[in-house]
């Protein structure tokens, strides 16, 4: 099979360049959307993930109640349930940053004196003591931005910062600046602290918590407390481990998956469809060579398995290609895709997800996979083209004005080759008288 | 060698039968040199791919080899005519993209051989047609008469028992028919091969033994 895969398919292919580029097209696209689409879709489940464990510090279960939130009186319920250790009561959002268009900041409103208990915060300042602590309390336009933030808006300590909170505009100060370490590392540093009553008043949250984290005494089991707990709170709130709410927010961009899925699917349907048609073409223009070759002797499945390998090799390669532009495409895409999936679901910090011998094993197995389906109806064709084909159409055809051009110049060529060699030209020995009385010129499809 | 009883074919074609054989009963011995003549449409090419297994007769029974060709199962007679059936055609059915030598070598390839083995096969069978030279020319660097000779050697890849020419010369002009038809002679004569020869031409069935007329589907006369 490999001599005729290098005799006759590899010879046909490279006479018919721009059908085989159009085979190779049609595989790598279809390859490359996959191959794009399965990084992404990875890169967004790594980056929920990994912006719900820098949320959740150290917390191992967390108790919220949806959009609706925790009522605020619950917390010495939640705090005082035996087995747990800390428990750190937050609200958070997403405001706007007045005068910086498409500039949102991740607001958390914390209680200072109980969340560094579950959260890392490092402040820039050397000395950010209890006393400065207290001054930030004091204060309600108190705020805590990134350093990277501040850089990034030209905003140093002690400047205002005008947001757009449930209130209408409000300006804040810059009261401290965060290291980016821990929680401060989400969504590229555009993360800022308030303390938790200023926050509830700028989210208009008033007597409620987003969410309560928690941590446990030494030896306690993280299912027992959780059920105690949820006892405790006879359904007024639910007690989920962290990675749980990660799940859930996972949840919520099914439909966005699903719609890159069906794009994926347009692309392998794109794909086939080329394949299909290349290989069609090329069986329908090969059928007398077909008939030749069955009639020397070459058996259906071997005809059969031979334009299905043609195919084959096709997709392999194409499919390689289709990797590598796979990768580049997902890499172009994500920034696009995290935009989409910031303003329809959640901002989230996008990490772009690697190459992996996964997505080569997807690659080379949708590429395969579509290739072989596209070649088995062709190739099923090609099986039922009659040796008698071979016998039916006439390789010595009157040629056009254009044929007769072209095949000129190859008679030429091929009697500059005879003289070269010194061989005997043998004028005449490819005019014949056609039965029409023309002259007819070898023309070899 | 070959022996047709009552063999009759009927193709359909826009709703109505039509019959290229109506019954034709013959036997070809081993080793003879056969021309089959007749006007056009009287049958003789269908006649030439039953015996080659390329097409089924309708009805009667056709025997080559002892076995009956019509009968075989797809894969049997695509070997059959590999191992014991030679073809030669009008319009040559070289593959374009392949060298003399390739063409020569294919039939083997085909067969599993060795890619050394075949092409060592091949240039002896071109020797043989005086086309060694021209062994890595493609076809349309060849002229008719040398597309031809390629085709014979391919045609005597397996050294089959039956050589099958449909209108060999046909496309020759009469110096490069004359030198086919010598060369299917000798083919003939050296190894026993029987040849059985379409033809159009006078000339051509004199070199063979025996001439078989045919018209309208029927054998009509037979000169020796």
């Amino acid at each position: 099979m490999l001599a005729l895969l290098n005799s006759i398919s590899w010879r046909h292919v490279t006479r018919h360049r721009l059908r085989t580029a159009l085979t190779f097209f049609g595989i790598a696209l279809g390859v490359a959307v996959i191959v794009a689409i399965a990084i992404v879709n990875r890169s967004l489940t790594t980056s929920f993930e990994s912006t719900i464990d820098q949320i959740a510090g150290k917390a191992v279960l967390q108790v919220a109640n949806g959009e609706s939130g925790i009522a605020e009186s619950l917390y010495p319920v939640i705090r005082d349930t035996p087995g747990i250790r800390d428990a750190a009561a937050a609200v958070e959002g997403f405001l706007p940053v007045l005068g910086v268009p498409g500039e949102r900041l991740y607001v958390y409103g914390v209680d200072f004196l109980t969340d560094f208990a579950i959260r890392e915060h490092q402040f820039s300042q050397a000395q950010f003591g209890f006393d400065q602590a207290l001054d930030f309390i004091a204060n309600p336009d108190s705020i805590a931005v990134t350093e990277s933030f501040a850089r990034r808006l030209g905003v140093p300590l002690g400047a205002r910062l005008t947001l757009l909170t449930s209130e209408g505009q409000r300006q804040f100060t810059i009261r401290a600046l965060l290291k980016e370490q821990g929680t401060a590392k989400v969504f590229g540093g555009s993360f800022a602290l308030m303390d938790l009553p200023a926050a509830q008043r700028v989210f208009g949250k008033e007597g409620k918590l987003d969410i309560v984290d928690l941590t446990l005494e030494p030896g306690e089991q993280i299912g027992t407390v959780q059920q105690r707990l949820a006892q405790r709170l006879k359904g007024a709130a639910e007690v989920e481990r962290p990675k749980k709410r990660g799940e859930q927010i996972e949840l919520l961009l099914t439909s966005f998956r699903v719609g890159l899925f069906f794009v994926s699917l347009i692309a392998l349907f794109v794909g086939f469809f080329l394949i299909y048609n290349t290989v069609s073409v090329s069986v329908i223009q090969r059928k007398r060579e077909i008939g030749t070759l069955r009639c020397i002797g070459m058996r259906r499945s071997e005809l059969f398995r031979l334009i299905v390998s043609e195919a084959l090799i096709l997709a392999l390669v194409g499919s390689i290609i289709g990797a590598l532009l796979g990768w580049l495409l997902a890499r172009a895409a994500l920034v696009a895709v995290g935009e989409t999936v910031g303003n329809l679901f959640s901002l989230v910090d996008l990490i772009a997800g690697n190459f992996t011998v996964n997505d080569l094993a997807l690659a080379l197995g949708s590429g395969v996979a579509v290739a072989l389906l596209a070649a088995l109806f062709p190739a099923w064709q090609a099986m039922r083209v009659s040796p008698l084909e071979n016998a039916r159409q006439a390789a010595w055809r009157p040629a056009g004005r254009q044929g007769q051009a072209r095949d000129q110049r190859r008679r030429e060529a091929a009697r500059g080759v005879r003289q070269a060699a010194g061989d005997d030209v043998r004028a005449g020995g490819d005019r014949r008288e056609a039965p029409d009385g023309g002259v007819t010129t070898p023309v070899f499809p | 060698m070959i022996r047709c009883i009552d063999v009759c074919k009927t193709y359909r074609q826009g709703g109505n039968d039509i019959t290229a054989l109506a019954g034709v009963s013959l036997e070809i011995a081993k080793g003879s040199f056969v021309a089959i003549m007749g006007p056009s449409g009287s049958g003789k090419s269908t006649l030439m791919h039953l015996i080659g297994g390329l097409d089924r007769p309708t009805s009667g029974d056709l025997l080559v080899h002892g076995r009956l060709i019509g009968q075989m199962a797809d894969d049997q007679v695509t070997l059959f005519r590999r191992y014991k059936i030679g073809f030669v055609f009008q319009f040559f059915n070289l593959l374009p993209t392949l060298t003399a030598l390739e063409n020569v070598a294919l039939p083997l390839v085909l067969d599993g051989r060795s890619k050394a083995e075949s092409e060592e096969r091949a240039q002896a069978l071109l020797m043989r047609t005086g086309l060694d030279k021209r062994r890595n020319h493609l076809p349309d660097e060849l002229s008719g008469g040398e597309i031809q000779r390629v085709a014979v050697a391919r045609a005597l890849a397996f050294n089959p028992s039956i050589l099958l020419a449909d209108e060999p010369t046909g496309n020759l002009d009469s110096k490069n028919g004359e030198a086919i038809l010598a060369l299917l002679k000798e083919i003939n004569r050296e190894e026993n091969c029987t040849v059985v020869v379409v033809t159009h031409s006078q000339e051509a069935a004199r070199y063979g033994d025996r001439t078989i007329f045919l018209r309208d589907g029927r054998v009509e006369k037979e000169h020796c």
